[in-house]
């Protein structure tokens, strides 16, 4: 028997869905990228990318619009029938699975260069993966509550850390606006791996049955991937300004870097790059529960289980020798380009596909009456 | 042993028949009930009750044409004794015209009695046992007539009991200085007090199968949500216990998360409270025996809000909460804070205060894991000691244990002093929140959050902290969110959440627990201050006009 679900997600709780399954690990060596891309000007790539995700979120959300009740699941084997439906949707689990064993490998590292230095991978990710299948165990209520929480907690602190840091921000370091030398082919792998730090938006494929007002979805879509794109440019551009290109392309984690730079006599804490590393963790977190929490509950509606704790706790192990895999910074930052191209392929052409074969459905339905 | 019921030998036709209900019984009362014979009713009382001393059977004559044997029983203790001398025995002595009257038809005597003898402001009739026994083990007066399979009750309850007084554990500084006693009758006219409003309900049930006690749910028809007043109430009609010793009994039978830390229903002495939530749109319950009443739903903020906060200037309510909230931040992570900081990072805190913290604890014996742990381990013993011990006592034990125990141990150079600044400001901080449950929840939280700092650091606390807010955010008290307004956000709500604004302000009432009638005020409420605002023309006025 079908349970009758309550609807009770608000359109603020979708916008920070959306930017906490997007704001993860990756935002901290984020500028490294955008410098190596267009050097000075790398802000402006950032936003340039940021436009193009916000214009397919809203291809995404009129799609979805038009199926309030189904999730991706349900809405994919509609339009294309059983088996390419299954198809997509696996595809769609495995990119929202995809992020989890790089960010907990990216936590890793983060807890290693900064809190405990020598923490094996076995208790840093271990620990935090027992976390993890406990909290996608919960019901999707906790999950979206606990999401607000937390992701007000990591953006509180990262905004105020970013905005102290324009204490040594110069705009020198910005000229010339559109940097050195135009985009390098020989980069194309970076340039298009920028996109997996913004793929926040297919959170909204399984969100709609549960939205209070899943009209809204499109204005949801819209503050979130917008205000997603402003701080992005805003960081970016921070760190541009502070450290110069040349100097942020040696860095492995400007963000990191810039939380050390500021200085400030009256805290009583010496280093401020800590404090937010301690809250980064509650960021990294919410980008793993969310998918984490999305993988299990697809899984177990396609396999037709009640209840998805039980494959909250099945996925651990297997994430965990997952992210064993990454051994280290080198080989997950090639795989995290590689999920930049899948994100490209998930975020814009499959919701093209979809609204293509919506209309096409719509179409003939009308006229068939 | 309910497959037996399947394995029963199959009733005979005639077993049937003698079974027909008597119409008594199709009334839903449950038997045995009394018989015409006066005889035999006070017998099977007497069996029953006969041995306990406490329960008085006084014989008494009716004189009418020819005397009627009557009986009282009533427990000596619970009754007023004046009532039952002045206003049943003495009224019981007719005068003579309406005797004659009254002996042609002796089936109406009963209901004379009623209607026209007895000056008792509340009688009733009861016809069965059980009930019988019910009422007059709760103080009520039993008056049985030979010929009557009916016996009347009257409420002639009066016990000792102790006086109104100011509540012990939550004093304020301003404010009324009412708290609630043990007797149920009076603390829901102290509510009636305040809220002069037809629309208060109070609903009384019994709970307990042999304390039979009294308990009253008490909200306001008209602005509480009836979902949430429905599951209060079915809740407790399902509560199936011995006996209710404390209102203590039924939170743990009504909570939405039985297993968790935190608590999910309110209790509380002091009646101003319960008429505030009342007022909230919330559902008070009173316990007959306890001062303590509960109020549910309730979310994780309103545990410290202080009945104060509202009875002060705005400023000085924010100032006090914000002292609060911080205190609950120090009683949660301070000791563990220190403890990651000085295991694992001490390159965080600044130069100077590392130097001195590492100078200190030159010498200590301990590892600082151990050291914090045994220092909140005896603040915890000297806490319980000074409770248990009687009131002056008490203070006195506190000093010597605080004090003395303190210093020596610094002076040994057992404890570094870095540790028991830390632990005496954690164990200051407790003190402040005002409601007692929620201090027990942080005490005991303590110590998990001190062992992941052991293990992790910084990450440990962390991911404590992320294991609790995800605990916390599962948690639904009758249905509302248990950290609303924060998660689910609501702004209007926050004006009394960290802080407080003026009472002109306090507009709506708060939208967590989805009162029918969201106004607090009129419709003209946002202009009206204005209005009052305008200061009076002192000087000239008169003269113009």
């Amino acid at each position: 028997m079908r349970q009758k679900k309550e609807r009770f997600i608000t359109i603020r709780q979708t916008v920070l869905l959306i930017i906490c399954f997007s704001i993860g690990g990756g935002i901290l060596y984020l500028p490294n990228t955008a410098a190596k891309v267009l050097q000075s000007g790398g802000w402006l790539w950032i936003f340039g990318v940021g436009l193009l995700v916000i214009l397919s979120g809203l291809i995404t959300a009129f799609l979805i619009r038009m199926f309030p009740e189904d999730t991706l699941v349900e809405l994919s084997q509609k339009l294309l029938g059983k088996p390419l439906g299954i198809a997509v949707s696996l595809m769609l689990i495995l990119f929202f699975f995809s992020f989890v064993p790089l960010e907990v490998r990216i936590l890793q590292e983060l807890v290693n260069i900064s809190i405990l230095q020598q923490a094996p991978f076995w208790f840093v990710g271990g620990l935090f993966l027992l976390t993890l299948a406990y909290a996608a165990s919960q019901n999707i209520k906790s999950i979206v509550y606990v999401n607000e929480l937390l992701m007000e907690i990591a953006l509180g602190v990262g905004l105020v850390v970013t905005v102290l840091a324009w204490q040594h921000f110069d705009p020198v370091h910005l000229l010339p606006v559109f940097g050195e030398s135009r985009i390098n082919p020989a980069h194309f792998r970076e340039e298009l791996g920028v996109a997996y730090i913004y793929t926040g938006f297919p959170v909204i494929f399984f969100l709609v049955p549960y939205l209070k007002l899943p009209q809204k979805v499109v204005k949801a879509t819209f503050i979130g991937t917008a205000f997603l794109t402003l701080i992005y440019t805003f960081f970016t551009l921070t760190v541009l300004g502070v450290f110069g290109y040349k100097e942020t392309l040696n860095l492995t984690y400007p963000g990191l870097e810039l939380a050390k730079s500021v200085n400030l006599e009256t805290v009583i804490l010496e280093r401020l790059d800590l404090v937010l590393i301690v809250s980064w963790i509650s960021a990294i977190f919410t980008t793993c529960l969310v998918s984490y929490f999305f993988t299990a509950l697809s899984i177990s509606k396609l396999c037709g289980f009640k209840s998805h704790s039980l494959v909250a706790w099945a996925l651990a192990p297997l994430t965990y020798y997952l992210s064993t895999l990454f051994t280290n910074y080198f080989v997950w930052k090639e795989y995290s380009a590689y999920l930049g191209f899948f994100a490209l392929l998930v975020t814009v052409l499959l919701p093209a596909i979809l609204l293509i074969a919506a209309l096409i459905k719509r179409r003939s339905i009308q006229g068939n009456q | 042993m309910k497959f037996r019921q399947y394995f029963r030998r199959p009733k005979k036709l005639k077993e049937l028949c003698e079974e027909k209900e008597t119409p008594r019984q199709q009334q839903g009362e449950e038997g045995p009930f009394l018989t015409a014979c006066l005889a035999d009713n006070v017998n099977y009382l007497k069996k029953r009750l006969g041995e306990s001393e406490d329960v008085i059977f006084r014989e008494y004559t009716l004189d009418l044409s020819e005397p009627i044997p009557v009986m009282v029983v009533f427990v000596d203790g619970l009754v007023s004794k004046e009532v039952i001398n002045e206003f049943i025995l003495q009224s019981l002595t007719f005068k003579g015209e309406l005797k004659t009257e009254w002996a042609k038809d002796r089936s109406q005597l009963l209901k004379h009695i009623k209607d026209r003898v007895l000056n008792i402001n509340e009688v009733s009739m009861v016809s069965s046992f059980p009930k019988l026994f019910t009422m007059v083990l709760s103080g009520e007066t039993a008056l049985l007539i030979e010929g009557h399979d009916e016996a009347l009750i009257c409420n002639t309850r009066g016990w000792e009991h102790r006086g109104i007084a100011e509540p012990q554990v939550e004093a304020v500084i301003k404010g009324p200085r009412v708290g609630f006693n043990e007797i149920l009758r009076s603390n829901t006219a102290q509510i009636r007090r305040w809220i002069r409003d037809p629309h208060l309900t109070i609903k009384t049930m019994q709970i307990g199968k042999r304390s039979k006690t009294d308990v009253a749910l008490v909200y306001l028809e008209t602005v509480a949500n009836p979902k949430i007043v429905q599951a209060v109430e079915k809740r407790l009609k399902q509560i199936d216990i011995d006996g209710v010793i404390e209102s203590s009994f039924l939170q743990d039978m009504i909570e939405d998360k039985p297993f968790s830390l935190f608590p999910t229903v309110q209790s509380t002495e002091r009646a101003d409270r319960v008429v505030a939530s009342i007022l909230e749109g919330r559902v008070a319950v009173l316990c007959d025996n306890t001062p303590f009443v509960l109020m549910a739903p309730v979310t994780f903020w309103q545990l410290y809000h202080a009945a104060e906060d509202y009875y002060h200037r705005w400023p000085l309510a924010f100032l006090l909460r914000t002292v609060r909230y911080l205190s609950f931040l120090f009683s949660l992570y301070l000791p563990s804070v220190y403890i990651a900081l000085s295991l694992y990072n001490p390159e965080l805190i600044p130069f100077n205060l590392a130097v001195k913290i590492a100078a200190t604890r030159e010498g200590v014996p301990f590892p600082v894991f151990l050291e914090a742990l045994l220092m909140e381990i005896a603040i915890e013993i000297i806490r319980e000691a000074s409770a248990r011990l009687p009131g002056p006592l008490g203070q006195t034990i506190g000093i010597v244990g605080g004090f003395i125990l303190g210093d020596a141990a610094v002076r040994a150079g057992l404890i570094s002093p870095i540790t028991t600044i830390v632990v005496a400001l954690t164990a200051l901080s407790s003190f402040t929140a005002p409601s007692f449950e929620v201090a027990v929840t942080m005490r005991l939280l303590r110590f998990p959050l001190m062992f992941f700092a052991l293990i992790g650091g910084l990450y440990g606390i962390a991911i404590a902290t992320i294991l609790l807010l995800i605990h916390m955010s599962g948690i639904l008290s009758f249905g509302v969110p248990y950290l609303a307004p924060v998660v689910p956000f609501s702004l209007d709500d926050l004006k009394d959440t960290f802080f407080t604004v003026p009472r002109w302000a306090m507009i709506n009432r708060p939208s967590t627990f989805k009162a029918i009638d969201q106004k607090r005020k009129g419709t003209k409420a946002n202009r009206w201050w204005q209005e009052i605002y305008k200061p009076p023309q002192l000087e000239g006025d008169e003269e113009e006009e």
